[in-house]
Protein backbone atom coordinates (compact mmCIF):
# COMPACT_ATOMS: atom_id res chain seq x y z
CA UNK A 1 0.00 0.00 0.00
CA UNK A 2 1.50 3.08 -0.78
CA UNK A 3 -0.92 5.54 1.10
CA UNK A 4 1.17 8.67 3.07
CA UNK A 5 1.70 8.60 6.73
CA UNK A 6 1.82 5.01 7.04
CA UNK A 7 4.43 3.54 9.57
CA UNK A 8 6.30 0.50 7.48
CA UNK A 9 5.73 -1.76 10.73
CA UNK A 10 6.58 -5.60 9.81
CA UNK A 11 4.21 -7.70 8.47
CA UNK A 12 4.07 -9.40 11.76
CA UNK A 13 1.93 -6.74 13.31
CA UNK A 14 -0.55 -7.26 10.79
CA UNK A 15 -1.19 -11.07 11.78
CA UNK A 16 -0.90 -10.28 15.16
CA UNK A 17 -3.98 -7.70 14.52
CA UNK A 18 -5.56 -10.71 12.84
CA UNK A 19 -5.05 -12.77 16.20
CA UNK A 20 -6.05 -10.18 18.68
CA UNK A 21 -9.24 -9.95 16.29
CA UNK A 22 -10.57 -13.26 16.61
CA UNK A 23 -9.27 -13.95 20.32
CA UNK A 24 -11.72 -11.04 21.32
CA UNK A 25 -14.83 -11.62 19.08
CA UNK A 26 -14.56 -15.65 18.62
CA UNK A 27 -17.19 -17.31 20.90
CA UNK A 28 -18.72 -13.85 21.78
CA UNK A 29 -22.07 -14.15 23.42
CA UNK A 30 -21.56 -17.58 24.82
CA UNK A 31 -21.81 -18.04 28.58
CA UNK A 32 -18.91 -20.18 28.68
CA UNK A 33 -16.90 -18.21 25.83
CA UNK A 34 -13.83 -18.91 24.73
CA UNK A 35 -13.48 -22.33 27.41
CA UNK A 36 -15.31 -23.79 24.06
CA UNK A 37 -11.69 -23.59 22.72
CA UNK A 38 -10.96 -26.21 25.42
CA UNK A 39 -14.18 -27.69 26.24
CA UNK A 40 -14.69 -29.20 22.99
CA UNK A 41 -11.38 -31.51 22.84
CA UNK A 42 -12.38 -32.61 26.36
CA UNK A 43 -15.32 -33.60 24.85
CA UNK A 44 -13.60 -35.70 22.31
CA UNK A 45 -11.37 -37.39 24.52
CA UNK A 46 -14.40 -38.49 26.81
CA UNK A 47 -15.68 -40.14 23.58
CA UNK A 48 -12.37 -41.96 22.51
CA UNK A 49 -12.30 -42.85 26.07
CA UNK A 50 -16.04 -44.20 26.65
CA UNK A 51 -15.41 -46.33 23.52
CA UNK A 52 -12.50 -47.47 24.50
CA UNK A 53 -13.91 -48.69 27.78
CA UNK A 54 -16.88 -50.35 26.64
CA UNK A 55 -14.89 -52.15 24.03
CA UNK A 56 -12.36 -53.21 26.02
CA UNK A 57 -9.95 -52.02 24.10
CA UNK A 58 -6.47 -51.27 25.66
CA UNK A 59 -3.66 -49.17 25.32
CA UNK A 60 -1.20 -50.84 22.33
CA UNK A 61 2.02 -48.91 23.73
CA UNK A 62 3.07 -48.87 26.88
CA UNK A 63 1.73 -46.17 28.73
CA UNK A 64 -2.13 -45.74 30.64
CA UNK A 65 -5.38 -45.50 28.15
CA UNK A 66 -5.41 -41.82 28.78
CA UNK A 67 -1.47 -40.70 27.73
CA UNK A 68 -2.49 -43.10 24.14
CA UNK A 69 -5.73 -41.38 23.32
CA UNK A 70 -3.89 -37.82 23.58
CA UNK A 71 -1.34 -38.95 21.65
CA UNK A 72 -3.72 -39.53 18.36
CA UNK A 73 -6.72 -37.02 19.40
CA UNK A 74 -4.45 -34.25 19.61
CA UNK A 75 -2.48 -33.87 16.62
CA UNK A 76 -5.53 -34.85 15.29
CA UNK A 77 -7.32 -32.05 16.38
CA UNK A 78 -4.72 -29.75 15.72
CA UNK A 79 -4.87 -31.23 12.30
CA UNK A 80 -8.71 -30.34 11.85
CA UNK A 81 -9.34 -27.54 13.49
CA UNK A 82 -6.81 -25.84 11.60
CA UNK A 83 -8.59 -26.72 8.45
CA UNK A 84 -12.33 -25.42 9.83
CA UNK A 85 -10.51 -22.07 10.98
CA UNK A 86 -8.78 -21.34 7.58
CA UNK A 87 -11.87 -22.00 5.50
CA UNK A 88 -14.22 -20.01 8.39
CA UNK A 89 -11.85 -17.28 7.99
CA UNK A 90 -12.22 -16.96 4.02
CA UNK A 91 -15.88 -15.92 4.63
CA UNK A 92 -15.56 -14.45 8.38
CA UNK A 93 -12.82 -12.31 6.89
CA UNK A 94 -14.26 -11.32 3.45
CA UNK A 95 -14.74 -7.66 4.60
CA UNK A 96 -11.22 -7.57 6.05
CA UNK A 97 -9.57 -8.67 3.02
CA UNK A 98 -11.18 -5.47 0.77
CA UNK A 99 -8.43 -3.91 2.77
CA UNK A 100 -5.24 -2.31 1.01
CA UNK A 101 -2.47 -4.39 2.33
CA UNK A 102 -4.22 -6.96 3.84
CA UNK A 103 -3.78 -10.59 2.05
CA UNK A 104 -5.66 -13.67 2.15
CA UNK A 105 -2.40 -15.22 3.08
CA UNK A 106 -1.96 -12.53 6.46
CA UNK A 107 -5.26 -13.57 7.36
CA UNK A 108 -4.33 -17.11 6.60
CA UNK A 109 -1.03 -16.83 9.01
CA UNK A 110 -2.74 -15.24 11.81
CA UNK A 111 -5.52 -17.72 12.12
CA UNK A 112 -3.64 -20.63 11.77
CA UNK A 113 -1.12 -18.55 14.63
CA UNK A 114 -3.66 -18.31 16.52
CA UNK A 115 -4.95 -21.76 16.15
CA UNK A 116 -1.97 -23.35 16.93
CA UNK A 117 -1.11 -21.55 20.03
CA UNK A 118 -4.35 -22.75 21.30
CA UNK A 119 -4.06 -25.95 21.00
CA UNK A 120 -0.56 -25.98 21.96
CA UNK A 121 -1.89 -24.38 25.07
CA UNK A 122 -4.53 -27.14 25.48
CA UNK A 123 -2.23 -29.61 24.98
CA UNK A 124 0.12 -28.83 27.95
CA UNK A 125 -2.88 -28.36 29.98
CA UNK A 126 -4.13 -31.68 29.16
CA UNK A 127 -0.71 -33.16 29.85
CA UNK A 128 -0.32 -31.73 32.89
CA UNK A 129 -3.82 -32.98 33.94
CA UNK A 130 -3.19 -36.30 33.16
CA UNK A 131 -0.19 -36.07 35.64
CA UNK A 132 -1.89 -34.08 38.96
CA UNK A 133 -5.03 -36.61 38.16
CA UNK A 134 -3.57 -40.12 37.51
CA UNK A 135 0.06 -39.21 38.05
CA UNK A 136 1.33 -40.22 34.33
CA UNK A 137 3.08 -38.11 32.11
CA UNK A 138 4.76 -39.04 29.19
CA UNK A 139 6.99 -37.00 27.03
CA UNK A 140 10.23 -38.44 26.30
CA UNK A 141 11.59 -36.50 23.57
CA UNK A 142 9.56 -32.88 23.28
CA UNK A 143 11.53 -31.82 20.43
CA UNK A 144 10.16 -34.27 18.33
CA UNK A 145 6.67 -34.07 20.07
CA UNK A 146 6.72 -30.23 19.14
CA UNK A 147 7.78 -31.54 15.27
CA UNK A 148 5.10 -33.65 15.10
CA UNK A 149 2.35 -31.84 16.23
CA UNK A 150 4.16 -28.74 14.18
CA UNK A 151 3.67 -31.07 11.15
CA UNK A 152 -0.16 -32.13 12.01
CA UNK A 153 -0.95 -28.62 12.24
CA UNK A 154 0.96 -27.29 9.35
CA UNK A 155 -0.96 -29.99 7.48
CA UNK A 156 -4.41 -28.66 8.36
CA UNK A 157 -3.11 -25.36 7.69
CA UNK A 158 -1.78 -25.50 4.31
CA UNK A 159 -4.56 -28.05 3.15
CA UNK A 160 -7.28 -25.18 4.49
CA UNK A 161 -5.71 -22.61 2.83
CA UNK A 162 -5.43 -24.71 -0.83
CA UNK A 163 -9.63 -25.69 -0.49
CA UNK A 164 -9.86 -22.25 0.61
CA UNK A 165 -7.94 -20.64 -2.39
CA UNK A 166 -9.46 -23.78 -4.77
CA UNK A 167 -13.32 -22.58 -3.31
CA UNK A 168 -12.31 -18.94 -4.78
CA UNK A 169 -11.77 -20.73 -8.05
CA UNK A 170 -14.88 -22.65 -8.35
CA UNK A 171 -16.86 -22.54 -5.01
CA UNK A 172 -18.47 -26.69 -5.47
CA UNK A 173 -14.77 -27.68 -5.01
CA UNK A 174 -14.83 -26.22 -1.26
CA UNK A 175 -17.72 -29.16 -0.68
CA UNK A 176 -14.90 -31.74 -1.15
CA UNK A 177 -13.54 -30.73 2.57
CA UNK A 178 -16.51 -32.62 4.09
CA UNK A 179 -15.15 -36.02 1.94
CA UNK A 180 -11.83 -35.25 2.80
CA UNK A 181 -11.93 -34.78 6.15
CA UNK A 182 -14.48 -37.53 7.28
CA UNK A 183 -12.56 -40.40 7.12
CA UNK A 184 -8.78 -38.79 8.29
CA UNK A 185 -10.00 -39.84 11.70
CA UNK A 186 -10.13 -43.48 11.20
CA UNK A 187 -7.31 -43.27 8.87
CA UNK A 188 -4.74 -41.18 10.59
CA UNK A 189 -3.86 -43.67 13.43
CA UNK A 190 -6.06 -41.39 16.51
CA UNK A 191 -6.97 -44.57 18.18
CA UNK A 192 -4.55 -47.29 16.99
CA UNK A 193 -1.19 -47.06 15.97
CA UNK A 194 0.87 -47.81 12.49
CA UNK A 195 2.73 -50.42 13.71
CA UNK A 196 -0.67 -52.47 14.63
CA UNK A 197 -1.48 -52.43 10.55
CA UNK A 198 -0.92 -55.55 8.54
CA UNK A 199 1.82 -54.33 6.18
CA UNK A 200 -0.05 -53.99 2.66
CA UNK A 201 -2.69 -51.36 5.05
CA UNK A 202 1.01 -49.19 6.01
CA UNK A 203 1.91 -49.31 2.83
CA UNK A 204 -1.56 -47.48 1.90
CA UNK A 205 -1.88 -45.17 4.80
CA UNK A 206 2.02 -44.15 4.48
CA UNK A 207 0.28 -41.59 1.73
CA UNK A 208 -1.37 -40.04 4.68
CA UNK A 209 0.65 -37.06 5.77
CA UNK A 210 -1.74 -36.36 8.72
CA UNK A 211 -0.75 -39.91 9.94
CA UNK A 212 2.76 -39.50 9.89
CA UNK A 213 2.64 -36.68 11.69
CA UNK A 214 0.49 -38.27 14.59
CA UNK A 215 3.22 -41.51 14.52
CA UNK A 216 5.87 -38.88 14.73
CA UNK A 217 4.64 -36.84 17.79
CA UNK A 218 3.38 -40.48 19.41
CA UNK A 219 7.41 -42.24 19.15
CA UNK A 220 8.51 -38.59 20.90
CA UNK A 221 5.92 -39.09 23.62
CA UNK A 222 6.42 -42.86 24.38
CA UNK A 223 10.44 -44.36 25.39
CA UNK A 224 9.03 -47.59 23.86
CA UNK A 225 7.33 -46.60 21.01
CA UNK A 226 8.95 -46.34 17.44
CA UNK A 227 6.62 -46.09 14.62
CA UNK A 228 7.71 -48.24 11.33
CA UNK A 229 6.77 -46.17 8.47
CA UNK A 230 6.54 -42.62 10.21
CA UNK A 231 8.48 -40.08 8.36
CA UNK A 232 8.62 -35.85 8.49
CA UNK A 233 8.92 -35.90 4.66
CA UNK A 234 5.44 -36.91 3.63
CA UNK A 235 3.73 -34.00 5.72
CA UNK A 236 6.61 -31.38 4.91
CA UNK A 237 5.99 -32.72 0.71
CA UNK A 238 2.34 -32.38 1.04
CA UNK A 239 2.34 -28.73 3.22
CA UNK A 240 4.57 -27.25 0.38
CA UNK A 241 2.44 -28.94 -2.57
CA UNK A 242 -0.77 -27.25 -0.74
CA UNK A 243 0.53 -23.93 -0.24
CA UNK A 244 1.82 -23.75 -3.68
CA UNK A 245 -1.75 -25.05 -5.00
CA UNK A 246 -3.18 -22.23 -2.62
CA UNK A 247 -0.64 -20.01 -3.91
CA UNK A 248 -1.63 -20.66 -7.14
CA UNK A 249 -5.10 -20.68 -7.33
CA UNK A 250 -5.14 -17.66 -5.26
CA UNK A 251 -3.21 -15.91 -7.24
CA UNK A 252 -6.00 -16.29 -9.91
CA UNK A 253 -8.98 -15.76 -7.70
CA UNK A 254 -7.48 -12.36 -6.59
CA UNK A 255 -7.07 -8.96 -7.58
CA UNK A 256 -3.16 -7.97 -6.40
CA UNK A 257 -1.73 -4.62 -5.37
CA UNK A 258 -3.47 -1.46 -6.33
CA UNK A 259 -0.49 -0.95 -8.76
CA UNK A 260 -0.92 -4.11 -10.68
CA UNK A 261 -3.97 -4.57 -13.61
CA UNK A 262 -6.73 -6.41 -12.84
CA UNK A 263 -7.19 -8.85 -15.82
CA UNK A 264 -9.89 -11.40 -16.55
CA UNK A 265 -9.69 -14.48 -15.41
CA UNK A 266 -9.52 -16.72 -18.08
CA UNK B 1 -3.74 6.45 -16.89
CA UNK B 2 -6.13 4.06 -14.81
CA UNK B 3 -9.31 2.79 -15.02
CA UNK B 4 -11.42 0.68 -17.14
CA UNK B 5 -9.71 -1.10 -20.42
CA UNK B 6 -11.83 -2.57 -22.70
CA UNK B 7 -13.63 -4.33 -19.44
CA UNK B 8 -16.36 -6.76 -19.68
CA UNK B 9 -17.69 -7.64 -16.26
CA UNK B 10 -20.78 -9.77 -16.64
CA UNK B 11 -22.60 -11.84 -13.29
CA UNK B 12 -24.19 -15.43 -14.36
CA UNK B 13 -26.80 -17.29 -12.40
CA UNK B 14 -28.70 -19.86 -13.16
CA UNK B 15 -28.39 -19.47 -16.79
CA UNK B 16 -29.44 -15.59 -16.10
CA UNK B 17 -26.92 -13.24 -17.83
CA UNK B 18 -26.63 -10.03 -15.55
CA UNK B 19 -24.20 -7.25 -17.81
CA UNK B 20 -22.83 -4.35 -16.07
CA UNK B 21 -19.55 -3.53 -18.49
CA UNK B 22 -19.25 -4.75 -22.29
CA UNK B 23 -15.92 -3.64 -23.69
CA UNK B 24 -15.81 -0.42 -21.93
CA UNK B 25 -12.90 1.82 -21.61
CA UNK B 26 -12.45 4.67 -19.14
CA UNK B 27 -9.46 6.12 -17.99
CA UNK B 28 -8.45 8.90 -15.77
CA UNK B 29 -5.47 10.21 -14.24
CA UNK B 30 -3.72 9.63 -10.56
CA UNK B 31 -4.98 12.62 -8.78
CA UNK B 32 -8.17 12.94 -10.82
CA UNK B 33 -11.46 13.33 -9.29
CA UNK B 34 -14.47 11.87 -11.52
CA UNK B 35 -17.91 10.90 -11.12
CA UNK B 36 -19.69 7.92 -12.83
CA UNK B 37 -23.53 8.78 -13.08
CA UNK B 38 -25.77 5.97 -13.31
CA UNK B 39 -29.04 4.86 -12.02
CA UNK B 40 -30.68 2.21 -9.46
CA UNK B 41 -29.16 -1.15 -10.35
CA UNK B 42 -26.88 -0.02 -12.61
CA UNK B 43 -23.67 -1.58 -11.49
CA UNK B 44 -22.56 1.61 -9.82
CA UNK B 45 -20.98 -0.73 -6.50
CA UNK B 46 -19.60 -3.16 -9.10
CA UNK B 47 -17.40 -0.57 -10.87
CA UNK B 48 -16.55 0.45 -7.03
CA UNK B 49 -14.92 -3.32 -6.27
CA UNK B 50 -13.58 -3.95 -9.85
CA UNK B 51 -11.81 -0.84 -8.60
CA UNK B 52 -10.81 -1.25 -5.44
CA UNK B 53 -9.66 -4.70 -6.36
CA UNK B 54 -12.67 -6.83 -4.72
CA UNK B 55 -13.71 -8.39 -8.48
CA UNK B 56 -11.97 -9.26 -11.14
CA UNK B 57 -13.44 -7.93 -14.34
CA UNK B 58 -15.10 -10.90 -16.77
CA UNK B 59 -12.94 -9.59 -19.64
CA UNK B 60 -10.12 -6.61 -20.09
CA UNK B 61 -8.25 -4.63 -17.58
CA UNK B 62 -8.72 -2.59 -14.57
CA UNK B 63 -5.90 -0.42 -13.96
CA UNK B 64 -5.77 0.61 -10.08
CA UNK B 65 -4.02 4.04 -9.28
CA UNK B 66 -1.68 3.27 -6.29
CA UNK B 67 -2.22 3.91 -2.75
CA UNK B 68 -6.27 3.48 -3.69
CA UNK B 69 -8.67 3.22 -1.19
CA UNK B 70 -11.15 0.89 0.46
CA UNK B 71 -14.88 2.44 0.18
CA UNK B 72 -15.06 5.62 2.09
CA UNK B 73 -17.54 4.80 4.78
CA UNK B 74 -16.95 0.77 4.11
CA UNK B 75 -18.10 -0.67 8.09
CA UNK B 76 -18.31 -4.35 6.81
CA UNK B 77 -14.87 -5.14 8.38
CA UNK B 78 -15.97 -3.75 11.60
CA UNK B 79 -16.66 -6.52 14.04
CA UNK B 80 -20.12 -5.95 16.62
CA UNK B 81 -18.23 -7.89 19.22
CA UNK B 82 -15.26 -5.15 19.28
CA UNK B 83 -15.83 -1.85 20.82
CA UNK B 84 -15.37 1.20 18.35
CA UNK B 85 -11.89 1.65 19.34
CA UNK B 86 -11.05 -1.95 19.60
CA UNK B 87 -12.11 -2.32 15.73
CA UNK B 88 -10.13 1.25 14.90
CA UNK B 89 -7.14 -0.13 16.26
CA UNK B 90 -6.88 -3.57 14.95
CA UNK B 91 -7.65 -2.31 11.43
CA UNK B 92 -5.12 0.39 12.07
CA UNK B 93 -2.52 -2.03 12.67
CA UNK B 94 -3.52 -4.65 9.41
CA UNK B 95 -3.92 -1.19 7.42
CA UNK B 96 0.00 -0.59 8.99
CA UNK B 97 -1.00 2.54 10.34
CA UNK B 98 -0.14 3.90 13.73
CA UNK B 99 -2.99 2.97 15.93
CA UNK B 100 -2.64 5.15 18.62
CA UNK B 101 -2.38 8.54 16.05
CA UNK B 102 -5.66 6.63 14.03
CA UNK B 103 -7.82 6.04 17.53
CA UNK B 104 -7.03 9.73 18.45
CA UNK B 105 -8.31 10.67 14.87
CA UNK B 106 -10.99 8.61 15.06
CA UNK B 107 -12.41 9.60 18.65
CA UNK B 108 -12.24 13.02 17.87
CA UNK B 109 -13.96 13.15 14.83
CA UNK B 110 -16.71 10.75 14.81
CA UNK B 111 -18.20 12.47 17.63
CA UNK B 112 -19.61 9.47 19.57
CA UNK B 113 -18.26 10.22 22.73
CA UNK B 114 -18.25 7.88 24.96
CA UNK B 115 -19.64 5.12 23.09
CA UNK B 116 -16.44 4.79 21.11
CA UNK B 117 -15.34 2.52 23.75
CA UNK B 118 -19.01 0.36 23.43
CA UNK B 119 -19.22 -2.45 21.55
CA UNK B 120 -20.47 -1.90 18.01
CA UNK B 121 -23.09 -4.01 17.77
CA UNK B 122 -24.77 -1.79 20.56
CA UNK B 123 -24.80 1.33 18.04
CA UNK B 124 -26.95 2.94 15.94
CA UNK B 125 -26.58 2.96 11.63
CA UNK B 126 -25.93 6.88 12.33
CA UNK B 127 -22.90 6.21 15.18
CA UNK B 128 -21.47 3.52 12.46
CA UNK B 129 -21.90 5.25 9.29
CA UNK B 130 -19.62 8.19 11.39
CA UNK B 131 -17.33 5.88 12.74
CA UNK B 132 -16.48 4.50 9.47
CA UNK B 133 -16.18 7.46 7.66
CA UNK B 134 -14.11 8.61 10.17
CA UNK B 135 -11.36 5.83 10.07
CA UNK B 136 -12.08 6.44 6.16
CA UNK B 137 -10.11 10.05 6.91
CA UNK B 138 -8.18 9.10 9.12
CA UNK B 139 -5.67 7.42 7.19
CA UNK B 140 -4.72 9.59 3.96
CA UNK B 141 -5.06 7.71 1.04
CA UNK B 142 -3.65 8.43 -2.80
CA UNK B 143 -6.69 7.81 -3.97
CA UNK B 144 -10.13 7.79 -2.95
CA UNK B 145 -13.29 5.28 -4.06
CA UNK B 146 -16.62 6.26 -3.23
CA UNK B 147 -20.06 4.68 -3.76
CA UNK B 148 -22.42 7.46 -3.03
CA UNK B 149 -21.18 8.27 0.12
CA UNK B 150 -19.20 11.32 0.39
CA UNK B 151 -20.15 12.22 4.34
CA UNK B 152 -22.08 10.83 7.24
CA UNK B 153 -24.68 12.00 9.75
CA UNK B 154 -26.99 14.56 8.90
CA UNK B 155 -27.42 18.56 9.75
CA UNK B 156 -24.30 20.05 10.96
CA UNK B 157 -21.92 16.69 11.55
CA UNK B 158 -22.63 15.83 7.73
CA UNK B 159 -21.10 19.20 6.88
CA UNK B 160 -18.57 18.70 8.37
CA UNK B 161 -18.02 15.10 7.40
CA UNK B 162 -18.07 16.70 3.54
CA UNK B 163 -15.88 19.40 4.66
CA UNK B 164 -12.83 16.39 5.67
CA UNK B 165 -13.34 14.69 2.32
CA UNK B 166 -12.56 17.79 0.75
CA UNK B 167 -9.37 18.51 2.63
CA UNK B 168 -8.18 14.97 1.70
CA UNK B 169 -9.27 15.75 -1.45
CA UNK B 170 -6.65 18.79 -1.93
CA UNK B 171 -3.71 16.03 -2.63
CA UNK B 172 -5.58 12.88 -3.88
CA UNK B 173 -7.70 12.07 -6.65
CA UNK B 174 -11.70 10.11 -6.33
CA UNK B 175 -13.55 8.25 -8.18
CA UNK B 176 -17.46 8.75 -6.83
CA UNK B 177 -20.39 6.53 -8.57
CA UNK B 178 -23.52 8.47 -7.78
CA UNK B 179 -26.80 8.84 -9.09
CA UNK B 180 -27.32 12.20 -7.91
CA UNK B 181 -25.72 14.94 -10.34
CA UNK B 182 -25.75 17.65 -7.26
CA UNK B 183 -23.19 15.22 -5.08
CA UNK B 184 -20.95 14.75 -7.98
CA UNK B 185 -20.54 18.37 -8.49
CA UNK B 186 -19.56 19.49 -5.25
CA UNK B 187 -16.89 16.77 -5.44
CA UNK B 188 -15.68 16.28 -8.95
CA UNK B 189 -14.75 18.17 -11.96
CA UNK B 190 -14.95 15.23 -14.55
CA UNK B 191 -18.08 13.47 -15.60
CA UNK B 192 -19.59 10.59 -16.94
CA UNK B 193 -21.98 8.55 -16.90
CA UNK B 194 -22.71 4.47 -17.24
CA UNK B 195 -24.61 4.31 -20.13
CA UNK B 196 -25.81 1.03 -21.70
CA UNK B 197 -22.52 -1.12 -19.96
CA UNK B 198 -20.10 1.67 -21.34
CA UNK B 199 -18.93 4.55 -19.71
CA UNK B 200 -19.56 7.70 -21.62
CA UNK B 201 -17.36 10.61 -20.81
CA UNK B 202 -19.06 14.46 -20.81
CA UNK B 203 -17.89 17.24 -21.03
CA UNK B 204 -19.75 18.97 -18.53
CA UNK B 205 -22.40 17.92 -15.79
CA UNK B 206 -24.88 19.24 -17.90
CA UNK B 207 -24.02 16.92 -20.43
CA UNK B 208 -24.01 14.36 -17.93
CA UNK B 209 -27.21 14.99 -16.46
CA UNK B 210 -29.37 15.11 -20.03
CA UNK B 211 -27.53 11.36 -20.85
CA UNK B 212 -28.62 10.38 -17.18
CA UNK B 213 -32.51 11.62 -17.68
CA UNK B 214 -32.57 10.23 -20.85
CA UNK B 215 -31.50 6.59 -19.40
CA UNK B 216 -33.70 7.36 -16.62
CA UNK B 217 -36.20 7.93 -18.85
CA UNK B 218 -35.60 4.78 -21.10
CA UNK B 219 -35.92 2.71 -17.78
CA UNK B 220 -39.31 4.29 -17.18
CA UNK B 221 -40.32 3.26 -20.42
CA UNK B 222 -39.29 -0.17 -20.19
CA UNK B 223 -40.83 -0.58 -16.56
CA UNK B 224 -43.98 0.74 -18.03
CA UNK B 225 -44.25 -1.76 -21.27
CA UNK B 226 -43.38 -4.74 -18.90
CA UNK B 227 -46.01 -3.04 -16.21
CA UNK B 228 -48.25 -3.37 -18.84
CA UNK B 229 -47.60 -6.13 -20.26
CA UNK B 230 -48.11 -8.05 -16.77
CA UNK B 231 -51.56 -6.46 -16.94
CA UNK B 232 -52.75 -7.95 -19.70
Amino acid sequence: MSARGIMQEPRGGQIVAVMTRELRSRFVGDPLGYGWAYLTPLAWIAVIYAVFHILGRTSPVDADIGSFILSGIMPYLAFRYQVSSVLRAKTAYRSVMALPAMSPATIYAGIISLEFYNILIIYLALLLSNYMVFGALHLADPLAVFWGFLLASGVGGALGYALASLGSSGPSLTRATAIILRPMFYLSAVFYTANELPREWQAWLAWNPVLHAIELMRTGIFLDYDSDIATGWVPVVFILLCLGIGRWFGARSCVGAADEPATALD
Amino acid sequence: MYGFHQCTKVYEADGDARRILMGATFTFGPRDRVAILAGGGAGKSTLIRLMGGLEAPTAGDVHRPPGTSWPIGFAGAFHPALTGEENVRVLATMLRADPDRVSAFVAMSADLGDEYRNALASYSSGMRARLAFAFSMAIPQDFYLADEVVGAGDGQYRLRSERMLLRRLETAGLLLVTRNPRIAERFVDQFAVLHRHRIIRCATIAEARELLAEQNQGEDELEALTAGLRKS
